[in-house]
């Protein structure tokens, strides 16, 4: 087999919907993505930040606040995937790279990175960017910034 | 603080591998043949031995726990009532457990658990998974669907992808080299050549290691367990009852467990599993033990990335020095720390989910009663260690074990 091919992973597909399809809470999130915005959460209680947002805080607070987040910031680990699991199979061509952003106040978010150049490297510049698919449903992806 | 007096007093374990098919070995001359099985007769081959090694019959057990980590694989609802049934022990209590990869364990503790509180005397503990009847594809997704649905498993996160994700991590935090995780790959297959019950007895050489095919780019093919199809048992009984049937017991002295995040985003780090500290230190604490008194040990080495983290996280090296511990042959039985997977681990013994944990402990007693092959045998081991861990660190068991 040869070496990955980067920068092919293609769009995502129903799969997303039907698991972003869920409650009034999480469909803020969704609103804010057609923004452009990053929304994750905050704990009234004990001021802990959740991206991606939880709407309860393990320390037991249930008030949570919503805040944007700066869309640029590094990358924090990577992967190339060869072998896809079948229900994505069906939708994407590998590979395909994922990675792990980490914003300011060290959130975290996995998602696909598009755009690559050259090999992904730990600490490399990215941003993430909300779009909307041929389906009409929305993604986001990790770019190099 | 000591925990309840619970022994192992039999075992039994199947030939792991692709056992849809016939299979026959031939080994250095040494010639051997596994006839095609379903999952009750992987039931039966592993629960027999194990009642004849206890000597004992199944009107002797009271109770048995059933570990199987996803139906789907073998396309049986209510499994464990149909394993239960194949193997006689009808008419008492069962049930079916499920903490992913850590099943077998948890079947483990659960059964222990049940004696130590008093309720039965002597359990059951069989831990059965049949993996190979479908596509490695739909194998894949049947794994990847334990990822967070909403928020990882979209992203074609896969299970090799996780520890991959561990991986890139380590590898740029504690410069863990394409050369120690191959070491690791290396080791494993070694073992598992000499072991008659494993999956993939081939030795392995670095070379073959860097150059194999990616699966989920650091790791690839090497990198990553088998998908196996097994079963293993082990028969726990009390205090009382395992002085009486058995000569050889091998107490339990030590049942850690922990957990972790769902995410793996949500973790403080990604250069170690905080489930297995938290597990290994409980266990420790219990028995008394400390890493230096550990003769043999076996670690969820699911992919090369795993066993590195093992190793750090159960003490044996120091934090961010298991690549190089692995390099340094720190894990062989002559090497200069805690021989690691002498059985061949998941990568050559095989990953039959819910009977991992369980053939793990199968093998710490052959280990400790100096029954293994010669070839793989520590010298006069006495305190055995068993790790198994669920999903990337969601579920950890760790036992120690001493006769």
């Amino acid at each position: 087999m040869s070496e990955p091919q980067l920068g092919l992973v293609q769009e995502l597909s129903s799969d997303v919907k039907h698991r972003q399809r869920m409650t009034a809470e999480f469909r803020k999130f969704i609103d804010g993505l057609k923004e452009g915005k990053f929304l994750a959460t905050e704990c009234k209680s004990c001021g802990k930040k959740f991206m991606p947002p939880r709407f309860t805080c393990p320390c037991g607070g249930k008030d949570l606040e919503w805040f944007e987040v700066n869309p640029e910031g590094t990358l924090y680990t990577w992967s190339i995937v060869h072998f896809a699991p079948e229900g994505i199979a069906k939708k994407t061509n590998v590979p395909y790279a994922v990675g792990v952003i980490e914003f300011e106040d060290n959130l975290l978010l996995t998602g696909h990175i598009k755009g690559l150049t050259s090999k992904p490297k730990v600490g490399m510049k990215v941003k993430i960017e909300p779009q909307e698919l041929d389906t009409g449903d929305l993604a986001y992806f990790i770019k190099p910034a | 603080m000591a925990i309840p007096k619970v022994a192992i007093v039999g075992i039994g374990h199947s030939k792991y591998g692709k056992r849809g098919k016939l299979i026959n070995e031939d080994i250095e001359g040494e010639k051997a043949t596994y006839p095609a099985v379903t999952i009750r007769e992987l039931a039966h081959e592993s629960y027999f031995p194990a009642l004849e090694h206890a000597g004992i019959t199944n009107n002797d057990i009271k109770a048995s726990v059933i570990g199987i980590a996803a139906e789907a694989f073998a396309g049986q609802g209510a499994a464990a009532a149909l394993i239960a049934d194949e193997v006689g022990i009808i008419g008492k209590p069962t049930m079916r457990v499920e903490t992913a990869c850590a099943t077998g364990s948890t079947a483990i503790r659960t059964a222990w658990a049940q004696i130590a509180s008093g309720q039965f005397d002597v359990m059951a503990a069989i831990g059965v998974e049949t993996m190979t009847w479908v596509s490695t594809a739909y194998a894949t997704e049947l794994m990847s669907v334990a990822g967070d649905h909403r928020w990882e498993y979209p992203y074609g996160i896969s299970f090799p992808t996780f520890y991959s994700l561990y991986a890139a991590r380590k590898m740029a935090v504690d410069g863990l080299t394409r050369d120690q995780l191959s070491a690791v790959s290396v080791k494993s297959h070694y073992y598992g050549y000499y072991n008659k019950l494993a999956h993939l007895r081939r030795k392995v050489s670095i070379e073959d290691a860097n150059q194999a095919v990616p699966i989920a780019l650091p790791l690839r093919l090497y990198d990553c367990c088998l998908i196996s199809d097994g079963a293993a048992t082990v028969i726990l009984a009390n205090e009382e009852k395992a002085k009486e049937m058995s000569s050889d017991p091998l107490w339990i002295t030590g049942l850690g467990c922990s957990s972790d995040t769902m995410r793996v985003t949500d973790r403080p780090n990604l250069t170690n599993l905080g489930g297995s500290v938290r597990a290994a230190e409980m266990a420790y604490k219990q028995s008394g033990r400390s890493p230096k008194d550990i003769d043999v040990a076996y670690v969820h080495d699911c992919f090369s990335v795993a066993e590195v983290m093992a190793y750090e996280d159960l003490g044996f090296c120091e934090r961010g020095q298991g690549g190089k511990w692995a390099e340094e042959r720190g894990p062989y039985i002559d090497g200069p720390g805690v021989p690691v997977n002498v059985d061949g681990g998941l990568k050559s013994k095989g990953h039959p989910l819910g009977a991992t944990g369980i053939g793990q402990v199968v093998d710490a007693y052959k280990q400790v009663f100096g029954t293994a092959e010669k070839e793989r045998q520590v010298p006069d081991a006495k305190v055995a260690l068993c790790h198994n861990v669920g999903q990337h660190g969601q579920f950890v068991n760790v036992f120690i074990l001493e006769p």
